[in-house]
């Protein structure tokens, strides 16, 4: 069973429709890759995903609960938020808080875990995004690869069931790129459930279990890395693998 | 013909009536911040109705001199009070110095404390609605912090402008200092010392109270300045660690 599924996802902004019946599930333990070209909806899919676009049409189910999307209260929506946690393309990271301040936030106010617990757990998740000794640091006086491992740190912290990444290292420097991608792998690899709006064609290929194609508010296509990089059915995936490999010879994680 | 000895001599009485202008300041700023956020809240929601009033009030706030405000509080209110049968002849006239600058403040707090809350990023809110917090906790430990840091050099220069215009409300009979300074003045035919005493005092005051707030903005600084002085320092630690081995 899906830990995650939506039904007919609709949302519409004015007069575009961005997201037109998308259908996505999510199973336990998967690494989802969305990719897409610019405009395809992928931000907006994955905002929809934890509601921070309302959709205007759709059904959800998250671990087992079934939420109507187009009436969404906003007890449903806390309750939708509490158990997915989101990764910014901007880090998006509170800075009037420290870094150890970020990662317990969600834990002591959101889901009451003691302080002295969350702290303990909040340091062990820094420790293993490599930022042990920077727990009392402000944001900005991190760069900016450290501010998304903070960032991961503090999706993880809150123990999700699914944790999406919008773009997580398109507002990186080319050389700090790595290390992100190297934690967000660690963490694939022991199990953690991920949606990835990336456009790493290489983390795609080594880390994902599926990928899924979108363009013009649909997905196209979806399937297993091998077949999407390799085979591709539709023409619109391969205009655009073709038009990243040309253009990048698609970034190596 | 001015006199040192006379300026010296008229410090302790108009000194003696500080606390009068003090609690003018504190009374118009407190009344101002709370009616402020409240003007604030009210903007930022667009509740229809309050937020088009709430406009044209502080239209007339902004546009208006705050002396022009303070004497229709003083001269209208008697007369709106009266005609509804309400006797005001027993009401001090620092009341009504405190309603004209409460309300004075709480437009241009009320503006500071808006553009303040509308310029803290809109990823800040998303990441605290994205963690699961509530609006109210996203409000209280994300929202508000911040924009309190951006609108406290805003504030701090409303306190100290308050704190000078204060001086205007001698003229509806409030004595506070430069009601002092201008008895004093009445009473010995000298009014030029007792004006200077006032001018030192509010102009050390003043001095002190910018000194105060660039103190405190610099405290509550989580920018790049704490990060300079730590990485400085632990440049110059990991230098005398290399020199000691």
């Amino acid at each position: 069973m899906p830990v995650l599924e939506v039904k007919n996802l609709r949302k519409v902004f004015g007069e575009n429709v961005i997201l037109k019946s998308v259908d996505m599930q999510v199973s336990k333990g998967d690494v989802i890759v969305i990719l897409g070209p610019s405009g395809s909806g992928k931000t907006t899919l994955l905002r929809c995903l934890n509601l921070l676009e309302t959709p205007n049409d759709g059904e959800m189910n998250l671990c087992g609960k079934d939420y109507n999307l187009k009436k969404v209260t906003g007890k449903e929506k806390l309750e939708i938020r509490r158990k997915t946690s989101f990764v910014f393309q901007n880090y998006n990271l509170f800075v009037n808080k420290t870094v150890l301040q970020n990662v317990t936030l969600g834990l002591t106010l959101a889901r009451k875990v003691k302080k002295e617990e969350a702290e303990k757990d909040g340091r062990d998740l820094l420790d293993r995004v490599g930022l042990t000794g920077k727990y009392d640091y402000y944001p900005a006086q991190l760069s900016g690869g450290m501010q998304q491992r903070v960032g991961i740190a503090r999706a993880m912290a809150v123990n999700p069931e699914v944790v999406l990444f919008d773009e997580p290292t398109s507002a990186l420097d080319p050389e700090l790129v790595g290390d992100v991608l190297n934690v967000m792998k660690e963490f694939a690899k022991s199990g953690t459930t991920m949606v990835v709006v990336t456009h790493e064609m290489g983390f795609a290929r080594e880390v994902a279990n599926k990928v899924v194609f979108m363009a013009d508010g649909v997905i196209v296509e979806q399937g297993e890395p091998h077949e999407i990089f390799d085979n591709p059915k539709e023409e619109r995936t391969k205009a655009f693998l073709n038009r990243i490999t040309n253009g990048s010879s698609g970034k190596e994680a | 013909m001015f006199s040192w000895e006379r300026l010296w001599e008229y410090f302790p009485d108009i000194m003696a009536k500080f606390p009068v202008t003090l609690r003018i300041v504190l009374v118009a700023f407190g009344t101002g911040l709370l009616l402020g956020c409240l003007l604030a809240a009210i903007r930022i929601k667009k509740i229809p109705v309050l937020s088009q009033v709430v406009a044209v009030f502080l239209s007339y706030i902004r546009c208006t001199p705050v002396i022009c405000q303070m004497f229709v509080i003083y001269f209208g209110t008697p007369v709106l009070l009266g005609a509804i049968g309400i006797d005001t002849s027993e009401i001090d006239s620092v009341v009504y110095v405190l309603v004209a600058y409460g309300l004075n403040m709480s437009g241009f707090i009320g503006e500071t404390i808006r553009s303040s809350v509308l310029a803290v990023p809109v990823g800040q809110v998303e990441a605290g609605q994205a963690c699961g917090l509530t609006g109210l906790q996203t409000l209280w430990q994300i929202t508000a912090p911040q924009a309190f840091r951006i609108a406290l050099p805003m504030l701090g220069t409303t306190f100290v402008s308050l704190f000078q215009a204060t001086a205007l409300a001698y003229m509806v009979g409030v004595v506070d200092m430069m009601g002092k300074a201008a008895s004093l003045g009445n009473r010995t035919g000298h009014p030029l010392e007792g004006y200077i005493a006032c001018a030192i005092v509010f102009a050390v005051i003043s001095i002190v109270l910018e000194q105060v707030f660039m103190r405190i903005s610099r405290h509550l600084d989580f920018d790049n300045k704490r990060m300079k002085k730590r990485v400085e320092k632990e440049v110059v630690k990991e230098v005398e660690v290399s020199c000691s081995i």
